[in-house]
């Protein structure tokens, strides 16, 4: 009995701990195809090994921002992914008076094919395509 | 005497809340406006600010896309295109640190550091090395060149919200310093309406309360004035006109009495004061000289016994109050008038070779306990005693000029000898010369000398 209730809570612990993938209040759905693309000023896109890295790169200072920089690539924009994974509001832009979402993807064309990694919601857009 | 007809609230209080008012209402229009040119003047140089910004955004995108095309296609072209760029972004780097600085944005001077820090590392790690040998493009020199673009990306965004925010604030502050002086200037015109209403009803009761006292004055004067009565050996004329202002009606009195067979009391007198109080008072005069001169037939006499009772009965409580009086007392038998003269320098005899103006003989009455001097004036068959108040010798011009003694003797001389006429025409010449406006009033009282042969005749 003990022992049941424990895995129980420890499977409820894991549960929450899970990125809230798919939730309403996340900008993309989970399974989305999507495709890559940056700001005006540069279209590529990071993307981040860990989600606290890509939360780490928009919310520190300048020097922390660089010294993150071995933990991302830089993905040409059009670079086609799928949602894999949501965290509704989890980065806090430095510059920026906004919230934005951490997505794990999983790309599915370019130089990093079938390579996972973090991206905020604002670096893509739906694509409606098969 | 006591002025009823505008309070102290009405001449002073009033008038000096209307001038408050329209000083408040017009500090308030000006306060308006002053933040209007003011905050225009702030969004101007705000707008400035965004515009340098955005060339900023622009020139940096430009720099970069100059770099990304030399790597594409090797064309010195867009190395040239980089050089430029550099120029230009330096330029716009110190209008938008003044910008900031006018504007008091102090905290976006350190963004402002972060951007050019930024930029310059992005020069220095990745534009310079590319330019001067595309082949060394890898993706560390990519990862490093999308670091410091995003960074000044970011940047230049907060930088614009800022600015859009500080344009939000300045407007929103604005609006409620203008509501406040908007409502300050309305309710200060607001004040003046109602100040001005009030001031409208107050002087149009006390006018109203003035055309009844000036009617109730002038019952007064016509019921005191004396009736010419007849005296032997005598004609006599007179003439009262009041003052065309209701303010400067009251004051003046003359009387003919017999005191005797032979001697006849003529007096004319002006009290300083006006109004119904002032009216009251020639009552007293009359009737209190009349008395005196009953049992004392003594103008100097007369005078000093005056000057007594009327300082127990009215200066105790009114100091500024005095009279100013010509007391004769008439034998036209013998041919002589005896006088007395309390500052009272209105008084003339026409004779047939000019006039001659009657001595002031003492103060005014009610100043000071002073004797006065009695005098004795011979008269000849025709001559004529003309006794006027100030309404004569202070008749004005039109050009405001006095008409003073030596006027009021040359119209006397100019005037008919009949002295009823004479009363007449003196009375009709002020006003003509006031321009039908009797500035106050004009009391005559006119007596020839007949003669015991006129008489009979």
């Amino acid at each position: 009995m003990r022992r049941s209730l424990l895995a129980l809570l420890l499977v409820l612990t894991f549960a929450c701990s899970l990125p809230a993938a798919g939730r309403a209040d996340c900008r993309m759905r989970l399974h989305e195809k999507v495709a890559l693309l940056g700001g005006m000023d540069d279209p590529d896109v990071f993307v981040w090994d860990s989600q606290f890295r890509l939360a780490g790169y928009q919310t520190g200072t300048y020097d922390v921002a660089k010294a993150l920089l071995p933990h991302a690539w830089v993905v040409p924009p059009g670079t086609r992914a799928i949602v894999l994974a949501c965290v509704p509001n989890f980065v806090h832009p430095r510059y920026r008076g906004f919230t934005d979402d951490a997505l794990r993807i999983v790309m599915l064309n370019g130089p990093y094919r079938g390579k996972s990694g973090w991206v905020m919601s604002q670096d893509m857009r739906r694509m409606h395509f098969r | 005497m006591k002025q009823r007809y505008a309070s102290v609230w009405l001449r002073r209080v009033l008038p000096v809340g209307l001038v408050a008012a329209l000083v408040v209402a017009l500090w308030g229009a000006y306060e308006a406006h002053s933040n209007v040119s003011a905050t225009f003047d702030r969004q101007t140089q705000i707008q400035a600010a965004q515009v340098t910004l955005e060339e900023m955004v622009t020139f940096q995108i430009d720099e970069e896309n100059s770099v990304r095309g030399f790597i594409a296609t090797k064309d010195p072209f867009y190395k040239q295109g980089y050089v430029e760029a550099v120029g230009e972004i330096a330029i716009r780097e110190g209008r938008m640190r003044a910008a900031l600085l006018a504007q008091g944005l102090t905290d976006l001077q350190g963004q402002m550091d972060d951007y050019i820090a930024s930029q310059n590392d992005w020069r220095t790690h990745v534009a310079d090395p590319t330019i001067a040998d595309p082949n060394l493009h890898t993706d560390d020199v990519d990862k490093r060149g999308k670091f410091y673009t995003d960074q000044e990306s970011h940047i230049s965004t907060s930088v614009r919200n800022a600015l859009a925010e500080q344009n939000k604030r300045l407007a929103r502050d604005t609006l409620a310093s203008i509501n406040l002086w908007t409502w300050i200037s309305v309710l200060g015109f607001a004040a003046f309406g109602v100040i001005s209403f009030w001031m409208a009803n107050a002087n149009a009761a006390a006018r109203r309360e003035l055309g009844r006292d000036k009617t109730t004055i002038e019952t007064l004067q016509t019921a005191y004035l004396s009736q010419t009565i007849p005296l032997p050996y005598c004609e006599i004329g007179s003439a009262y006109a009041a003052a065309s202002s209701a303010f400067a009606v009251g004051g003046d009195v003359y009387d003919m009495y017999r005191l005797s067979e032979r001697n006849a009391l003529i007096m004319i007198a002006d009290v300083s004061g006006k109004g119904v109080d002032a009216a009251v008072l020639t009552a007293f005069i009359k009737f209190t000289i009349r008395s005196i001169a009953l049992r004392r037939p003594e103008p100097g006499r007369i005078l000093a016994e005056f000057n007594t009772a009327f300082a127990h009965a009215y200066t105790v409580d009114n100091p500024s109050l005095f009279v100013s009086m010509f007391v004769g007392v008439l034998d036209p038998e013998a041919s002589y008038m005896r006088y007395a003269s309390a500052g009272h320098d209105s008084a003339f005899i026409r004779r047939s070779n000019g006039v001659q103006q009657l001595a002031v003989t003492g103060p005014v009455l009610g100043v000071m306990e002073e004797p006065f001097e009695t005098r004795t004036v011979q008269l000849a068959d025709g001559d004529t005693i003309v006794l006027a108040t100030d309404g004569l010798t202070e008749a004005r011009y039109r050009n405001g000029e006095l008409l003073h003694e030596q006027g009021a003797m040359d119209l006397i001389e100019r005037s008919s000898a009949d002295p009823q006429r004479m009363a007449d025409e003196l009375v009709a010449q002020v006003r003509v010369m006031g321009g039908n406006h009797m500035r106050d009033d004009l009391a005559i009282l006119a007596v020839r000398l007949l003669g015991a042969r006129g008489q009979d005749a």
